[in-house]
């Protein structure tokens, strides 16, 4: 029976790692909702790379049927959402759907930057938090301390919080009885039009796109003609159905409810996460609140492994952005690597995720190159050009200014520490520090504005070794600065390869260009002949390195069981090196293009 | 012919080929008499001209053993009467007696597992001698047969300038007439490679092994000996008339898990695992798991993938079907590739970049197919 009364929509959210998926996991148990033989840990995870890196990447919901002490038997639609930072828009996005959330904050690491900056989306989003602390059963919980903290962020009262394990189970069921009590029933009316947004959406081979809605008002059920808002495209509706996790139909989907709608629409575009689902005999005059348009923060080079693989590519990166909103992608031309993508992320990690998903999902290799921020360019001839690609950076001579975007970014971290990120920061990452602000008795958040382009760079692992894996971090795009930056040029053979090419702060250029000569030394294999690699700024070489000459290349073994085998081996070896771009004669592996990155990393590893 | 002998004191940890540590000799070679049974027909009307003992460690078992093998192809191949007969020897499961007996089975070429001399070297891929029984195991191989070849490898773990020459020293004070050097490869089987992926131990650079490698051959050149094939260096005379078959790309059997055949243009290549072997020989099958019959391309781009090999080289008539890829070749090698005689060789610098010019004839072949 339809009983909007009964129903509770809520999210999840934390910082990484904080055990939302796990928690989730409880309520699947206590409510019955999936098959004992067929639970695993954290069970929403699905997607192959969630369970190896044992993250949330997509955001995930699920409905579950909770009876209550009253008496009733709710339906509660729960989103699981992702904790990294470079994944909040996913957080934001299912925070329209639901009318309140659950914030979990984990004992043992207490407040932590993604917590803070959830908080302050949930309170944006109007929803009814209810706070929690997790991993209570761990001996070094620190209950006290992480009350203290939430009370600090909150400014609720003691007896508000709640004390869970997700491991042990403990707690959860009165979790579930506050989110019943204190979480409003959705307000959607049931005679209204209908009006639905797309939260998520993703490509089916068989069932073309299926969109995630949160119903506001009105009912759909198979047969119904709707209308996509924006771009007013009519649709019959084949299935509806819910999440239990696995998509489930059902008769149909009511005002208030979460489920997913497949209406045979085939073109991807045609369904943008944000847009409003109405009825097209009857529609609504405007449409549900969208979502703001991401700006991605960082952009690369993304190319087929093999040219022939352009057109593959380009369908793999539509497929994909249908169910990653944030991804951005616009065709380009490469000089060395040909028809690629200019493709825009919300940062490193999310830009790794797609490379992964592309080559798993779509099982087509990628070359990606190295990452880097937009840049604002004013010519001297006044004309102003925004630069997402540093082969596209103009000549030094016609330049005026040149702005890169800062960021606003906080960190929390336990007192001690405050002072070695202080210093990160400022002396080695070209960031201010502008405020303190305690954070509960021992903590502290740093406010800095730092440029983007030193945060994508090996920031975070940086971080986390001077502070001993204690600070978090949290960044939003604050604004463009005029800033000294220079392009550095990478000749291979002595050809230029603009793949290679990067953008850097003047005092870094040098440093930063020897480390890369040297990284691509170690990378591009030696050839028959001696492969000087150079690096070029402001018309002159800045750093050297030469790849020696191969002399011996020797098949040294071969006898008579041998002889298949062997010629089995060239062929394979020989295909191998097919992976390999051949620019001016060099052939260059994949990984080199990404030497930049990799510089950073080995910093690290010291 | 080519008998393999599968087993091992101890396994090495670069080690590719297929042996095992513990075997029961008895069984294994009353299978491999079953598999010469099969070949009969073969046998009756060839005459063997060499017979190769090799491993695995044919110097770990019993001579008894080996003398059935060599009865057995009396009574089998009716021309039997080899040239040649080597046997392949690990320094640490040899002694006189043994060579005594080889002799009087008709051996007249031992062929030693060197590897390195030195005893770190040795210890790093697992190898379970130490330098003294090395010294001892050479000594009275050159003492007992005229015609021995010693095997080294270069580019092992631990290895350094110093470890080389003290393998050069070694060749100062027990000369064979025959040296086989190769370098390392590792295959992704071998347990060397896991070592090798988690940082436990690591390989010289390549361009010290260049070096090395380098100063080695022309060291063997000094002292006479002839490169003769890209590993092999011989003085002249004592070439291993068994391998030059392979490499001429002439007829032989292979017996035993893991050996190959090459029969007109059928070859073939055995299942290269115990269980499997004796069970296709209890179902009375030749115990094969690779059979082709080479098109005539497929047979010559094989005559001169191993003719390459050599420093005669392959003659160009031998080459009629794949004429336009060999020239296409030439052309591009110049500087590695020559032909003399009516026949196509690699010169010493083309033997050292052989792998890259073997890779190119492959794809070139490809191409030309499309
Ligand atoms: N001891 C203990 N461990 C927990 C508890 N809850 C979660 N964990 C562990 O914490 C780790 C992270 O749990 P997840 O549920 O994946 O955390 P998450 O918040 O979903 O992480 P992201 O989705 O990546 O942000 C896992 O190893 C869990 O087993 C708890 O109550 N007690
Ligand atoms: S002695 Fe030869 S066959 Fe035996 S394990 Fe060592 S390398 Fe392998
Ligand atoms: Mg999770």
């Amino acid at each position: 029976m339809y009983n909007p009364d009964l129903i509770r929509n809520i999210c999840i959210i934390a910082h990484i790692d904080h055990g939302k998926t796990t928690l989730v996991d409880r309520i699947l148990e206590i409510t019955n909702t999936v098959d004992k033989r067929k639970m695993r840990d954290q069970y929403l995870d699905m997607m192959e790379m969630e369970r190896e890196r044992g993250i949330t990447i997509k955001a995930h919901p699920v409905k579950v049927m909770y009876k209550a002490d009253d008496g009733n038997v709710y339906e509660i639609n729960i989103i699981d959402t992702p904790g990294h930072v470079d994944f909040s828009y996913e957080v934001g996005r299912s925070m329209a759907a639901c009318e309140g959330a659950i914030l979990l904050v984990d004992a043992t690491q207490g407040v932590e930057a993604q917590t803070v900056a959830h908080t302050y989306l949930a309170i944006e989003h109007d929803l009814e938090i209810i706070p929690a602390i997790n991993k209570i059963d761990l001996p070094n919980a620190n209950v006290e301390e992480t009350a203290l903290e939430i009370r600090d962020l909150l400014g609720v009262g003691e007896n508000e919080i709640l004390l869970v394990s997700a491991k042990e189970g403990t707690g959860v069921k009165e979790l579930l009885e506050a989110v019943v009590k204190r979480v409003p029933p959705p307000k959607g009316r049931l005679d209204g039009k209908l009006a639905a947004l797309i939260f998520d959406a993703k490509y089916d081979n068989y069932k073309g796109v299926i969109v995630h809605v949160r119903i506001f008002d009105g009912r759909v059920k198979p047969g119904d003609k709707i209308m996509t808002f924006s771009n007013r495209k009519v649709y019959e509706v084949q299935e509806v159905g819910v999440f239990t996790p696995e998509m489930t139909p059902v008769d149909s989907l009511s005002a208030g409810e979460v489920g997913y709608i497949i209406a045979g629409i085939k073109e991807v575009s045609d369904a943008k996460v944000g847009d409003t689902i109405t009825s097209a005999n009857a529609p609504v005059e405007s449409p549900l609140p969208g979502y703001r348009e991401v700006r991605p923060m960082v952009f690369a080079g993304m190319f087929p492994g093999l040219p022939e693989y352009y057109e593959e590519l380009r369908k793999a990166l539509e497929k994909l952005k249908l169910n990653d909103s944030a991804l951005y992608f616009e065709p380009t031309i490469s000089p060395a690597l040909g028809f690629g993508f200019r493709c825009g992320f919300l940062g490193p990690l999310h830009m790794d995720v797609v490379r992964e998903r592309i080559e798993r999902e779509y099982d087509l290799a990628v070359i990606l190159t190295a990452p880097n921020v937009r840049y604002k360019v004013v010519l001297r001839n006044g004309q102003e050009m925004e630069i997402t690609d540093p082969s596209k950076f103009p000549d030094d001579g016609s330049i005026l200014e040149v702005y890169e975007p800062f960021v606003d970014l906080s960190i929390i971290t336990p007192v001690e520490y405050m002072g070695a990120l202080i210093n990160l920061v400022q002396n080695e990452k070209r960031g201010s520090l502008r405020a303190t602000e305690n954070a509960g008795r021992n903590r502290i958040i740093l406010r800095f504005d730092a440029p983007l382009a030193e945060i994508i760079y090996d920031f975070f692992d940086r971080m986390k070794a001077v502070s001993r894996g204690y600070a978090s971090m949290d960044y939003e795009f604050k604004e463009y600065r005029k800033s000294d930056l220079v392009k550095v040029t990478i000749l291979v053979n002595r050809e230029p390869v603009d793949a290679l090419s990067f953008i850097v702060h003047r005092s870094k250029a040098y440093s930063v260009a020897r480390k890369v000569v040297e990284k691509l030394k170690e990378l591009i294999p030696r050839h028959q002949f001696e492969i000087p690699i150079q690096a070029k700024a402001d018309g002159r070489i800045i750093a050297r390195s030469d790849i020696k000459a191969l002399r011996k290349d020797v098949l040294a073994k071969c006898y008579g069981g041998d002889v298949t085998r062997k010629l089995k081996l060239l062929e394979k070896q020989k295909e191998g090196k097919k992976k390999l771009r051949e620019i001016g004669k060099v052939r260059i592996p994949q990984e080199a293009f990404l030497a930049l990155l990799k510089i950073g990393e080995e910093e690290q590893n010291r | 012919m080519y008998v393999h002998v599968p087993f091992c004191v101890s396994k090495c940890l670069y080690c590719d080929f297929y042996s095992v540590v513990s075997g029961d000799f008895e069984t294994y070679f009353s299978y491999l008499e079953r598999e010469l049974e099969l070949y009969h027909d073969v046998l009756a009307d060839s005459k063997v001209v060499t017979l190769y003992f090799g491993g695995g460690t044919p110097s770990l078992v019993p001579t008894l053993f080996l003398e059935k093998v060599v009865r057995k192809l009396q009574t089998l191949a009716v021309g039997f009467d080899p040239i040649e007969i080597t046997i392949e020897l690990n320094p640490e499961t040899v002694t006189r007696e043994k060579l005594r007996e080889y002799k009087l089975l008709g051996v007249n070429r031992v062929s030693l597992g060197v590897q390195a001399v030195d005893d770190e070297v040795l210890k790093g891929v697992g190898r379970i001698y130490d330098r003294r029984t090395l010294e001892k195991s050479a000594a009275c191989a050159l003492e007992l047969f005229e015609n021995v070849n010693f095997d080294f490898i270069l580019g092992l773990p631990n290895e350094t300038d110093e470890t080389v020459e003290k393998d050069t020293l070694f060749l100062d004070r027990y000369p064979p007439k025959h040296v086989s050097l190769y370098l390392l490869e590792v295959d992704e089987k071998a347990p060397l490679f896991k070592r090798l992926e988690s940082g436990n131990l690591s390989l010289p650079s390549a361009e010290e092994v260049e070096e090395r490698h380098s100063r080695f051959v022309i060291f063997l050149r000094e002292k006479g000996y002839v490169r003769y094939e890209i590993s092999n260096f011989a003085v002249e005379g004592w070439e291993s008339l068994h391998n030059l078959r392979y490499w001429r790309n002439e007829d032989y059997l292979g017996f035993g898990p893991s050996a190959g055949g090459h029969v007109g243009r059928v070859r073939y290549v055995n299942v290269s695992d115990l269980k499997t072997y004796y069970a296709l020989l209890d179902a009375g099958r030749k115990p094969y798991e690779h059979f082709h019959e080479n098109a005539e391309r497929e047979e010559e781009l094989e005559t001169v993938f191993m003719g390459l090999r050599t420093k005669e080289g392959v003659p160009l008539e031998k080459l009629k079907s794949i004429g336009g890829i060999v020239e296409k070749i030439l052309q591009e090698f110049q500087c590695c590739l020559k032909v003399k005689n009516g026949k196509i060789f690699l010169n010493e610098r083309g033997m050292d970049l052989s792998r890259f010019i073997f890779e190119r004839l492959v794809e070139l072949l490809e191409e030309d197919e499309r």
